[in-house]
């Protein structure tokens, strides 16, 4: 199914992934994840991804360089940066790659909602 | 009679006499010319008439024997002629008659002689003409006739010698005369002469003996004897001349007693003198002054002392040759000084021969010896004491600029009075332009005394003070604005100014024991921030999965979801009944109670996380009254304060000390600050209400210091002094556990001075009440300052 849009998932913590994915599913989107950037690239390059939503504490290769890596390759790909650091502000580079600073969450995010709806208005809606 | 009359007197008479003399002689020596005179005149006279009488009987023989030759008829003519030669004979003969009328030869012999001689020759004519033509004279009568007229020349002549002889007799007589009367004067005037020498010879007399007398006894009393007087005489000048030699005596006596007496003080005098001059050249030469005798004209140096030549380097040879301009710096300054006389110079700058320049005090005094100006100069190096002077102003002026710019309270306090002050002290206490000047010192002394060291009387420290030199100790007075002040103060002794002068700084520590006690919160608060930063990343994610996890829960087994009913119809599942089921047994209560304590941690997290990290806000110009009326209307509608507080009872009341400005802040922040304030006041006003009023929350909006200030002010029960140190730290609280976290103020405290660069303190006394006071910088101060 080409016309649902694909979502990927790179976080260490896999019940962040699992409820990640579950949510995003039933809002009827097509879901993928990793618990690594190298796995993630793997898949990338597999099959591109419309979205990423990306932990930046990760094992190996972080967040940043992960999306700085994607983006050269697929400019069009939308990132959401999902991350538990209360420090962390977005590096001047993926700024000029076209990532906003309103496309930073952080953790924990209380509503969902907050998540589906910043997605639908990146990609469109899901289908049922 | 005088004696001056007497000598005016004689010699007038003698001059009198010779006068009369000489007068004489000249009117007598006329006499004689005029005799003279006549004498010659008559003699010449006599000559003329006897030539003319002789003429005349000449020219009457003529005419007589003319008459005859011509033989003329007409003899009338000749008779008329002879008449008249005839009387003019007679006037002639008159003439010599008075000329010479003692003559020996009387007149009357030349009349008769003359008309014998005059009858003949009328005879001859009357002859002559009564024999006209006849010729009957004859040469006999004409013979007689001549006869005639010889005998009346010799007639003639004889009467002519006879006036000869008289006048020769008279001349003689004359200068007989003449030289009896030259006799008679030379005798007269050797009269006179002889008669003025005696005269003289008196006069002279009579005034030297008294003279005489006098040098006499001047003599004897230049010899030293003054007992002998002279006899005074009359009331003459002489006597008058020896009274007054009497008297010069006298005095001369009396003198040369005092001058013995005078010669022995003198003697004494010689001596000191020659003492003192010794004295003078001994300080002359040792003095540490230069000293100079200077010509006054020249300027030019006539002696100098031993430390002249040591103070300028020059031999004493050397510096007689010299001027004193030759030392000045200042030439034309140095010669004018000697030009008017001036008798001081406060400064002037001398060269010593090595060419170094050093600054002197010159002293002058002008005295004139022998017609010659003179001047004394003492010349002093003034370098050491200007030195001196100018390190003392320096430090005058440095302790002056202390004393004056000190952020310390400085007072000069005499027996408790303060008798200066310094600017802060004046302010901080609030004096007015006179300063603090007759102040009582214990009248700025706080009535209360909380501090440990009370257990010394403000007296006592005094007296300590003063026993000890130096005392320092903590106390609280009274400011300008009738606040209380925690100070430092240190006293030290002052003794330069009074017995019992103390100079006593006082230091305003109010905001430093503050803003210790904040600072120990601070300490705290950044350690739990640092931790906080720390743990934020782990503790957020498992937060973020209990959360999720709830929410994926509750939404999986909502009938809504598509996705639910499809996997529900598959296993059989009637979905709504599972769903009434989990909301029969609590299980979705239990759910949203996950959820909530997942909140209610990660709030926990963040607010701990704004303790290490600036606020992300954005600021923006705002209103304080604005922000206050929100807060007032939030807390009316909040559920806690309504339900659990009874805030409807409670008086909310506002005000305005001053306009407040507009402040450049984070609005949500400082109205979260706002808010907790108003809790926690009313917190304690429902923890144990008040009987004596009724429970306030004051809201009071001003300015202090330039900053925006509001308070925040509650009529509660207050905090004791333990509580309200602590009342900033985080996780401290009063409230039952569960009801607070212990976080609110420490997170406003942060707000305001980290976020904001405000001030935020409080002050509570037990059983009145709170107030919080906030300090915000205005917006002007703001302006430019990081965002």
């Amino acid at each position: 199914m080409p016309d649902v849009p694909l979502i990927m998932i790179v976080d260490d913590e896999a019940q962040i992934r699992m409820n990640l994915t579950d949510y995003f599913e039933d809002c009827g989107y097509r879901v993928v994840s990793a618990m690594c950037a190298e796995d993630a690239l793997e898949m990338v390059a597999q099959e591109v991804p419309d979205l990423c939503v990306v932990d930046m504490r990760l094992p190996g290769m972080d967040g940043n360089d992960f999306i700085e890596n994607v983006l050269e390759s697929w400019p069009g790909v939308k990132i959401i940066i999902h991350t538990g650091s209360t420090e962390y502000s977005l590096p001047v580079r993926l700024v000029d790659m076209g990532v906003k600073p309103d496309d930073v969450l952080k953790k924990p995010v209380y509503d969902l909602g907050v998540f589906g709806a910043k997605v639908e208005a990146a990609v469109g809606p899901g289908v049922e | 009679m005088k004696f001056r009359s007497q000598v005016f007197a004689g010699f007038s008479a003698a001059i009198l006499v010779l006068a009369l003399i000489g007068a004489v002689n000249i009117f007598m020596l006329f006499e004689q010319f005029r005799s003279i005179e006549n004498l010659t005149g008559s003699a010449y006279r006599s000559q003329e008439m006897t030539e003319s009488g002789r003429a005349l009987i000449t020219a009457i023989h003529t005419e007589v024997v003319e008459a005859f030759i011509t033989e003329s008829n007409d003899l009338a003519p000749i008779r008329e002629r002879l008449d008249e030669m005839a009387s003019r004979f007679y006037r002639v003969v008159d003439i010599l008659g008075v000329i010479q009328p003692e003559s020996s030869v009387p007149a009357d012999v030349l009349v008769e002689d003359f008309q014998a001689y005059f009858l003949y020759a009328k005879g001859l004519i009357k002859r002559h003409a009564e024999e006209q033509g006849h010729k009957h004279v004859s040469s006999q009568d004409l013979s007689k006739f001549k006869e005639l007229k010889r005998a009346m020349l010799k007639s003639l002549n004889t009467v002519f010698s006879a006036h000869e002889g008289a006048f020769r007799d008279q001349i003689e007589a004359l200068h007989k005369s003449s030289v009896q009367m030259r006799w008679a004067s030379v005798l007269v005037g050797i009269g006179g002469v002889l008669v003025a020498i005696v005269a003289a010879f008196v006069l002279s007399r009579q005034l030297t003996a008294p003279v005489l007398t006098l040098t006499r006894m001047a003599k004897r009393a230049a010899e030293g004897n003054y007992g002998a007087r002279a006899p005074v005489s009359g009331g003459q000048e002489v006597g008058e001349l020896a009274r007054a030699f009497n008297q010069m005596l006298d005095q001369i006596e009396t003198n040369v007693t005092a001058l013995k007496n005078e010669n022995i003080k003198r003697r004494r005098t010689e001596w000191e003198l020659r003492e003192a001059e010794q004295k003078f050249w001994t300080i002359f030469n040792t003095a540490r002054d230069a000293i100079f005798l200077v010509e006054q004209k020249t300027t030019r140096f006539l002696e100098c002392n031993e430390f002249a030549t040591r103070m300028y380097g020059y031999s004493r040879e050397e510096l007689l040759q010299m001027c004193t301009h030759d030392l000045s710096v200042e030439k034309e300054e140095t010669l004018r000084v000697f030009a008017e006389k001036e008798t001081f110079v406060p400064i002037r700058w001398h060269a010593r021969k090595d060419g170094t320049v050093f600054p002197v005090e010159i002293s002058l005094s002008y005295f004139i010896k022998e017609d010659e100006h003179f001047v004394i100069g003492i010349v002093r190096d003034i370098a050491p004491r200007l030195e001196s002077e100018k390190a003392l102003r320096r430090s005058e002026e440095r302790y002056r600029n202390l004393f004056n710019v000190s952020n310390d309270a400085i007072l000069l306090v005499n027996e408790g009075v303060v008798l200066e002050s310094n600017a802060r002290a004046n302010a901080m206490f609030g004096g007015d332009e006179g300063g603090l000047v007759g102040w009582s010192f214990a009248s700025l002394s706080a009535p209360e005394q909380e501090d440990p060291s009370l257990e010394m009387s403000l007296d006592e420290h005094f007296e300590e003070a003063l026993s000890k030199g130096v005392h320092e100790f903590d106390w609280r007075l009274i400011g300008a604005q009738d606040n209380i002040l925690s100070v430092e103060i240190a006293m030290s002794r002052l003794e330069v100014v009074a017995e019992s002068a103390l100079l006593v700084v006082v230091r305003d520590v109010t905001d430093r024991r503050r803003m210790q006690e904040v600072m120990i919160q601070t300490e705290k608060m950044m350690s739990v921030g640092g931790l906080a930063a720390g743990m934020a990343h782990e503790i957020n994610n498992p937060l973020g999965i209990i959360m999720q996890s709830a929410e994926n829960l509750n939404r999986r087994t909502s009938v809504d979801l598509a996705g639910n009913r499809k996997v529900a119809q598959e296993l059989g599942v009637e979905l709504g009944l599972v769903r009434k089921y989990l909301e029969r047994r609590n299980v979705l209560l239990y759910v949203e109670a996950i959820r909530d304590a997942g909140h209610r941690a990660a709030h926990i997290v963040r607010n701990m996380l704004d303790f290490s990290r600036k606020s992300e806000s954005h600021r923006a110009l705002c209103s304080i009254d604005g922000m206050l009326d929100r807060i007032i209307d939030l807390a009316g509608s909040d559920y806690d304060l309504k339900k659990k507080y009874d805030f409807k009872k409670v008086n909310i009341v506002r005000e305005e000390l001053a306009p407040v400005p507009e402040i450049f802040c984070t609005q949500t922040e400082i109205e979260q600050v706002l808010l907790n304030l108003i809790k926690n006041a009313a917190h304690a006003l429902a923890g144990s209400p008040r009987e004596d009023s009724s429970p306030t929350i004051t809201l009071r909006t001003g300015v202090r210091d330039g900053f925006a200030l509001i308070e925040v002010e509650d009529n509660g029960p207050g905090m004791e002094a333990d509580v309200r140190k602590r009342i900033f730290e985080p996780f401290f609280t009063t409230k039952a556990p569960g009801t607070g976290t212990g976080l609110g103020l420490s997170v406003s405290y942060f707000i305001i001075t980290r976020n904001h660069h405000g001030r935020f303190f409080v002050e509570s006394t037990p059983g009145e009440g709170t107030r919080f006071s906030i300090l915000l910088p205005a917006h002007h101060a703001q302006e430019g300052a990081d965002a």
